[in-house]
């Protein structure tokens, strides 16, 4: 049969974010797969380095709607590091914990997305019901249910009452119980297996040499997390363990995430316990000392890294963002390769891809030659304030 | 291992010369080599201290020159290389034979700096649009030099 080659997006159904892939397909295998990225592509980078450290922590909360809470973490640890302020320990005990509220409403988000790729809708309702529970808690502490803005230069914005610690106590058990029920229904339910059981294989071995990060590469059974490796905030504290699992395909980064939010669950209700009483912000200076530093988190879909350089003024002179799927989509494209054209969006879908990374408004001036602008700034401040 | 035990290792195990080689803590090490050097010492490292995860390539316009850094980790250490590429030259040659993770993040620097990377199998743009202008690169500052010079003679 002869070779057809399709794109698929930047607007497409089965994408949840714009992205352009493009298939080379022999009948019903995918024999090639192509990624054009940028169709979210902001400047973000750029920006940073025309607005001061405070400014920035709110602009790079914004490169992300799910993991928001990771990349102000990286960012404030990177300057905190080059500024030599140590974080009290109150807060960072804090910051531990919200970060892994966000692993948990993320994996969920995630499984959700998952179970409607494969067509198992009962499972999208049942897991996004639950993760109201720790959208709920997110909210009770940082008045917010996305963009926390919680972690600060110098430490966190909010402090943890004795009635926030019950509430989060309790949640903590509702969403571990229905996360182990999970990990059942992932293990046993047919309709389920049948979707995910070696679809997207890749071995952890040329997971490695892709550069893969995060549950797609623990899925192919690589012992590999920043929280271990370059051991931040407390994570050296509490008991809890990396997760892999042996399976290299779509199930195997399943079980990962399902266990992780098990994990976090533990994590957070360690930190609660642990938490010394006492500030929970550090005094920052406004301008940071000249130098270079790079920060890594284990945001929930992997390696996290931040290079910030500053020149001693209060503007950063440059501050690099690698997004954890960037690194994992050579690995996604080759497991696309070989797999059927049916497995694409959760094959796609499972190393739980984010396509926030950076986009100019463009303006289309005739849909029909598809001649397009870009729009200046006073443009767009006018379009804003005429309405 | 530490930076600093990082660092004896490459001055001893590499053979070329370094232009820079300092540790800013017990995990970050900062490596830097002549741009013409860097596919050997990217191979160098890959070779020596198996398996080496590459997190990514930053790219800075810092007036005079393009500096490359590549992030890479090293059995719970940071190994920051870098290589500064005079804006005059504007060229540098790709690890990504040696180091396949570094695809994606080359194409990055390469269209957002408009440093040219020879040999890269892949040269093609990645996030701006079809329609950008030929020879306009967003996270240059071939600016910057100038409004230095400006506020030197006020």
């Amino acid at each position: 049969m002869a070779k057809l080659s399709f794109p698929v997006g930047p607007q497409h159904p089965a994408l949840k974010e714009p992205e352009n892939l493009r298939f080379t397909v022999d009948g019903e295998l995918v024999i090639d797969a192509d990624i054009r990225i940028g169709y979210v592509h902001r400047s973000i980078e750029r920006s940073c380095s025309e607005r001061n450290y405070v400014q920035d922590l709110y602009l790079c909360e914004r490169v992300c709607g799910i993991c928001s809470n990771a990349h102000t973490l990286c960012y404030c640890t990177a300057i905190e590091k080059l500024a030599e302020v140590e974080v009290p320990e109150r807060a960072q005990y804090i910051r531990m914990m919200m970060h892994e509220f966000e692993r948990i409403h993320s994996h969920m988000l995630w499984l959700g997305v998952a179970g409607h790729e494969v067509g198992f809708e009962t499972l999208f309702m049942y897991v996004w019901r639950d993760r109201e529970v720790v959208q709920d808690l997110l909210e009770t502490v940082s008045g917010n249910r996305g963009h926390y803005a919680m972690t600060t230069l110098g430490g966190v914005r909010h402090d943890i009452t004795p009635e926030m610690a019950d509430k989060i106590r309790e949640g903590m058990k509702i969403i571990r119980a229905r996360a182990e029920y999970y990990a059942e229904i992932a293990t046993t339910e047919a309709t389920f297996l049948k979707r995910v059981v070696d679809v997207g294989l890749l071995s952890g071995e040329r997971c490695r040499e892709l550069g893969a990060v995060g549950p797609t590469l623990r899925g192919s059974g690589v012992s590999w997390d920043i929280r271990t490796v370059f051991p931040y905030l407390k994570y050296d504290q509490v008991e809890w363990q990396v997760r892999t699992s042996e399976l290299c395909d779509v199930l195997g980064r399943t079980l990962v995430r399902v266990q992780e939010v098990i994990d976090a669950c533990d994590i957070a209700v360690q930190a609660l316990d642990m938490m010394p009483e006492g500030e929970i912000q550090a005094k920052f200076p406004r301008k940071v000392p000249e130098g270079e530093a790079t920060a890594r988190v284990e945001a929930q879909r992997g390696e996290l890294i931040y290079y910030v350089r500053s020149d001693g003024s209060d503007v950063p002179a440059r501050v690099k963002i690698r997004t954890p799927t960037l690194a994992n989509l050579p690995a996604v494209l080759e497991m696309l390769k070989g797999g059927y054209i049916a497995d694409i969006p959760i094959t796609f879908a499972s190393i739980d891809p984010c396509m926030s990374c950076t986009d100019r408004m463009v303006v289309l001036d005739d849909v029909r030659t598809g001649d397009s602008r870009q729009l200046t700034w006073p443009e767009l401040v006018g379009l804003g304030q005429g309405r | 291992m530490t930076a600093s035990e990082l660092i004896e290792q490459t001055q001893h195990g590499y053979e070329g010369e370094l232009t820079e080689a300092r540790a800013t803590s017990e995990v970050d090490a900062w490596v830097g080599v002549p741009p013409e050097d860097v596919p050997g010492m990217a191979r160098f490292i890959m070779d020596a201290w198996p398996p080496v995860h590459l997190s990514t390539i930053t790219g800075h316009d810092n007036g005079r020159e393009i500096e490359m850094l590549y992030h890479f980790v090293i059995e719970g250490c940071a190994l920051n290389l870098r290589a500064a590429v005079p804006k005059g030259v504007n060229r540098i040659d790709t690890i990504t034979p040696a180091v396949p993770a570094a695809v994606m993040y080359e194409r990055e620097v390469m269209e957002l700096f408009g440093v040219s990377i020879v040999g890269h199998p892949d040269p093609r743009r990645l996030i701006l649009p079809d329609d950008w202008p030929e020879g306009d690169f967003p996270l240059r500052r071939d600016d910057v030099a100038d409004e230095e010079g400006e506020e030197d003679n006020g």
